[in-house]
């Protein structure tokens, strides 16, 4: 008899945990520093703070080394370390014209005030393997910093704000003016989303969202599935600072600078409150530098004011903020492998009842056929 | 001397680092508030902020952050999944919550003050002095045939089931039969339609006028609600054809002979012979004990 | 002093136990729960039980009203639990001296159909709860009650109860009362329960 009615769950748990440990050595390579992490693997940690929605490099490597490069496991990890900490403050609005940028461009003007600034980015690179990684040593990477020379880093000379494309074209009339909703801003960790949804409910979901589903959602809008044709008027990576109200203090403290990725999606016109017709605007900011799924939050927050009556995927509010936050579908996705014996039970029952209704139906409808015409025989009777 | 608890002393067991029972204390007074909501419109879903847990979402979180928010350092927890005490799952959360709360636990179900569940109601009646926890992966009964939250909400408001009674009929008309298993919508108190959680059809008749609380929690859905002790749940049905609970007829738990349980059917790994067991491992195993007993 | 800070007051294990009671009460409408003595300090006219029921329940992410306005509580709640005195119609928690006559207690919020969770509490204190007083007889039915649960209130001046039976005409819509008296004798009767007859003595 093979049966054990209570599994050995406490042993099992242990020793599956020490496994992962195991797994995640046993190729004998030393240990990865997290700081390593932190500074190689910049973009990987910048998506984990983003999705985990807490901005903190070290603790966001450390979760990535945990996770063995998991990606969302480590986001979890970081949301889950997220809600033990006390909310203190609420940061004041940040002004992005005052970021410190290490990237600016813009898709709708060859020339833009300010000029458009590259920095660092793979788009223009062809992806090959760089088989020289492979080689790479202390001394090779003191070589390159001679050659380029540290001390001259291009970002210095960079002023502390850039002009915004996108008042350029409000000053002419062309573009929709902000509008103040007076609403209390909603606080979406404190209190759960209901529809028609807060724009301030919207952008925060947006900007914890999974950068792979934002981006097939505002992908499927590109296509086809929608009628939004996105320019990208603004793209900047930089630094914005952060300035809070301190009860004890009169002027506002100025408490660091995080890393973010602004995208400003210039779209479709609409006729605007007084009838005049208007470019519309999306808006996307997240953590880190993480160019897609800045874009796809732009183009996102602009589907989602689609006025069509048809709404595709990508225009449903309530479709998107559902569906984006990859904690939420991760941790659904992954209970399936939960045990649902109970339940399987249940519709086996609902089904081999539905069969045996079935066959007796069959059965009956042979007895009538065969009542009405006594010479006919059922086959194999 | 006044029996005042003000300074009530911190359970010696609590771990360091963490607040009593996890949660910190504006987290489970919302909770606790949105309970007591839920419990005064009973089968009404009460949205809640629902954070984060070191457990993932659609693992049992809802009911978590609700045992959370009641449990105490006097209270003896019983945590089962699909009825088994052992099963990984609830051994996990089980450690959570003794982890960060020192409380006392148990498999026996009448021993127990709070039973935090998945797919299950005990098999042994439970108590007034008794709270139940149901995790809840789905808290809406009508996603059967509505997908937006803003509609079904709109329906619960005008109690409107009529495209849920529509769907059953549908079901009849192509199948013969109900074909829903588990998440049997059923109508609390004449006003709310109400998913019970996946417990098998077998397990709703034991929610109405039951002496016992029964809380239900939804963490990736946000959603808590609940239904009072004495409160009517009337699984839908229609005249001609009534609502059935699960067969198991002829049939017997092999550990204990039990013929009147929810089963798990097991196939014999030498044989591959159909057999039956228990689900609730704690009162199977209570039986075979007492067989042992009388048979010494 | 009235304002007097409540460090004492344990927000961790207290306010749990209090919650159990509470819920307790919530779930089984009538039925006396006898709370525990606090010691605390309240204003003149706040009891220590109900301002231990405030803690339990009441943060910055709530607001109350006080009915009658009385400053001194006010300023007591809000110091104690950070939460914000609102207007009586905006206010999730109305904390209710029950002998008044109280023509406000109207404006309440009740909720809507599809929200009805965010009808107000409604925290009153009695003079006395229990068979011992009784001006008022109140014969509860609905969820929670088995049969038929008779409770005895005094100090609850009868305009009122007639005031909560109109907010509660409407079902799901409504609030939902929480009842203490001077003794830490604890009553709940949410808005699904059904006053069936009422016996003045």
């Amino acid at each position: 008899m093979g049966y054990v009615a209570v599994s050995g769950g406490s042993e099992a748990i242990a020793n599956a945990e020490e496994l992962l440990t195991f797994y995640r050595l046993k190729g004998g390579a030393s240990p990865i520093e997290v700081r390593q992490i932190r500074e190689q693997m910049r973009l990987a940690v910048d998506k984990v703070m983003s999705e985990g929605a807490l901005y903190a490099p070290t603790i966001a490597a450390i979760a990535l080394k945990q996770a063995e490069g998991d990606n969302i496991e480590a986001s979890f990890i970081l949301r889950a370390y997220r809600a033990t900490q006390p909310r203190r403050y609420y940061s004041l609005p940040a002004d992005t014209g005052k970021m410190r940028v290490i990237r600016r461009i813009s898709a709708a003007f060859q020339d833009v005030p300010g000029g458009q600034i590259l920095g660092p980015t793979r788009d223009y690179t062809q992806r090959l393997v760089d088989f020289s990684l492979l080689e790479e040593s202390p001394e090779t990477v003191r070589a390159f910093f001679d050659r380029i020379g540290v001390q001259t880093s291009r970002s210095d000379q960079l002023p502390d704000s850039f002009p915004k494309i996108i008042d350029l074209l409000r000053r002419e009339g062309l573009l929709v003016e902000p509008v103040d909703r007076k609403e209390t801003l909603f606080d979406i960790t404190r209190e759960s989303i209901s529809f028609p949804c807060q724009r301030s409910a919207k952008l925060q979901s947006l900007a914890r969202g999974e950068t792979g589903v934002m981006m097939a959602l505002a992908y499927s809008s590109m296509r086809g599935f929608g009628d939004i044709h996105p320019y990208l008027g603004e793209l900047r990576v930089g630094t914005v600072p952060l300035c809070i109200n301190h009860p004890a203090k009169e002027q506002p403290v100025y408490i660091g600078r995080v890393l973010v990725t602004e995208a400003e999606i210039i779209s479709e016109y609409y006729e605007d409150e007084q009838g005049k017709p208007k470019l519309t605007l999306g808006y996307g900011l997240c953590f880190g530098h993480n160019e897609l799924k800045a874009i796809a939050m732009g183009v996102l927050d602009r589907t989602m004011q689609s006025r069509s009556p048809h709404k595709s995927p990508a225009e449903d509010e309530e479709f998107v903020l559902y569906h984006i936050d990859g904690i939420e579908s991760s941790g659904f996705s992954a209970h399936w492998k939960l045990p649902h014996y109970v339940t399987f039970q249940s519709t086996l029952d609902r089904l081999r009842r539905t069969q045996q209704l079935r066959e007796e139906a069959t059965a009956s409808e042979c007895n009538r056929e065969q009542r009405r015409d006594p010479g006919k025989t059922a086959p194999g009777l | 001397m006044s029996a005042t608890v003000n300074s009530a002393a911190t359970p010696a067991r609590q771990p360091r680092g963490y607040n009593f029972a996890f949660l910190d204390e504006n987290t489970k007074r919302e909770i606790r508030r949105k309970l007591l909501k839920a419990v005064a419109i009973p089968g009404y879903q009460v949205p809640f902020a629902s954070p984060e847990l070191p457990i993932a979402r659609g693992w049992g979180t809802g009911g978590l952050q609700i045992t959370m928010a009641i449990i105490g350092p006097e209270d003896v927890l019983k945590v089962i999944d699909q009825g088994c005490d052992g099963s990984v799952n609830a051994v996990n959360i089980r450690n959570l919550l003794v982890k960060t709360t020192g409380v006392d636990t148990t498999f026996d179900t009448t021993a127990a003050s709070i039973v935090q569940t998945r797919h299950r109601v005990p098999e042994e009646p439970m108590r007034a002095d008794q709270i139940l926890v149901l995790q809840v992966p789905i808290p809406e009964p009508l996603r059967y045939v509505e997908a937006s939250e803003a509609k079904t909400r709109e329906m619960h408001g005008e109690m409107d089931y009529s495209r849920m009674w529509v769907y059953l009929y549908e079901n009849i008309v192509q199948y013969g039969e109900i074909s829903i298993g588990a998440r049997y919508p059923s109508l609390v108190n004449r006003r709310y339609l109400m998913d019970p959680s996946p417990i098998p059809r077998w397990d709703v008749p034991k929610l109405s006028m039951s002496p016992t609380l029964h809380l239900f929690g939804a963490g990736r859905e946000k959603r808590i609600y609940a239904v009072p002790p004495h409160t009517l749940v009337e699984p839908l049905e229609f005249e001609d054809f009534r609502f059935r609970v699960e067969e198991f007829s002829g049939r017997s738990c092999l550990r204990c002979g039990a013929t009147d349980t929810y089963m798990n059917e097991l196939f014999d790994r030498v044989s591959g012979q159909k057999l039956y067991a228990c689900s609730d491992s704690g009162y199977c195993d209570k039986r075979r004990a007492a067989q042992e007993r009388r048979a010494d | 002093m009235s304002s007097v800070l409540e460090p004492c007051f344990d927000r961790v294990f207290t306010s749990q136990r209090l919650f159990r009671l509470l819920l307790d009460a919530m779930a089984r409408p009538g039925k006396i729960v006898p709370l525990p003595a606090l010691d605390l300090d309240p204003p003149q006219g706040l009891t220590c039980f109900m301002a231990g029921l405030a803690f339990t329940l009441l943060d910055r992410e709530t607001s109350f009203a006080v009915l009658p306005g009385c400053e001194p509580w006010s300023r007591y709640l809000l110091l104690n639990s950070g939460s914000r005195a609102a207007a009586v119609s905006e206010a999730e928690f109305i904390i209710v001296d029950g002998q008044a006559d109280l023509p406000s207690l109207l404006d309440v919020r009740r909720g809507d159909l599809l929200f009805p969770d965010r009808g107000a509490t409604l925290m009153i204190m009695l003079s006395g709860i229990g068979a011992e007083y009784g001006d008022i007889g109140l014969a509860l039915q609905g969820p929670g009650v088995f049969g038929v649960r008779t409770v005895h209130l005094s100090g609850l001046c009868p305009a009122n109860l007639e005031r909560v039976i109109d907010l509660n005409r409407e079902f799901p819509l409504g609030v939902d009362l929480i009842l203490s008296d001077s003794r830490g004798a604890l009553v709940c009767i949410p808005r699904s329960s059904t006053i069936i007859r009422e016996v003045c003595r």
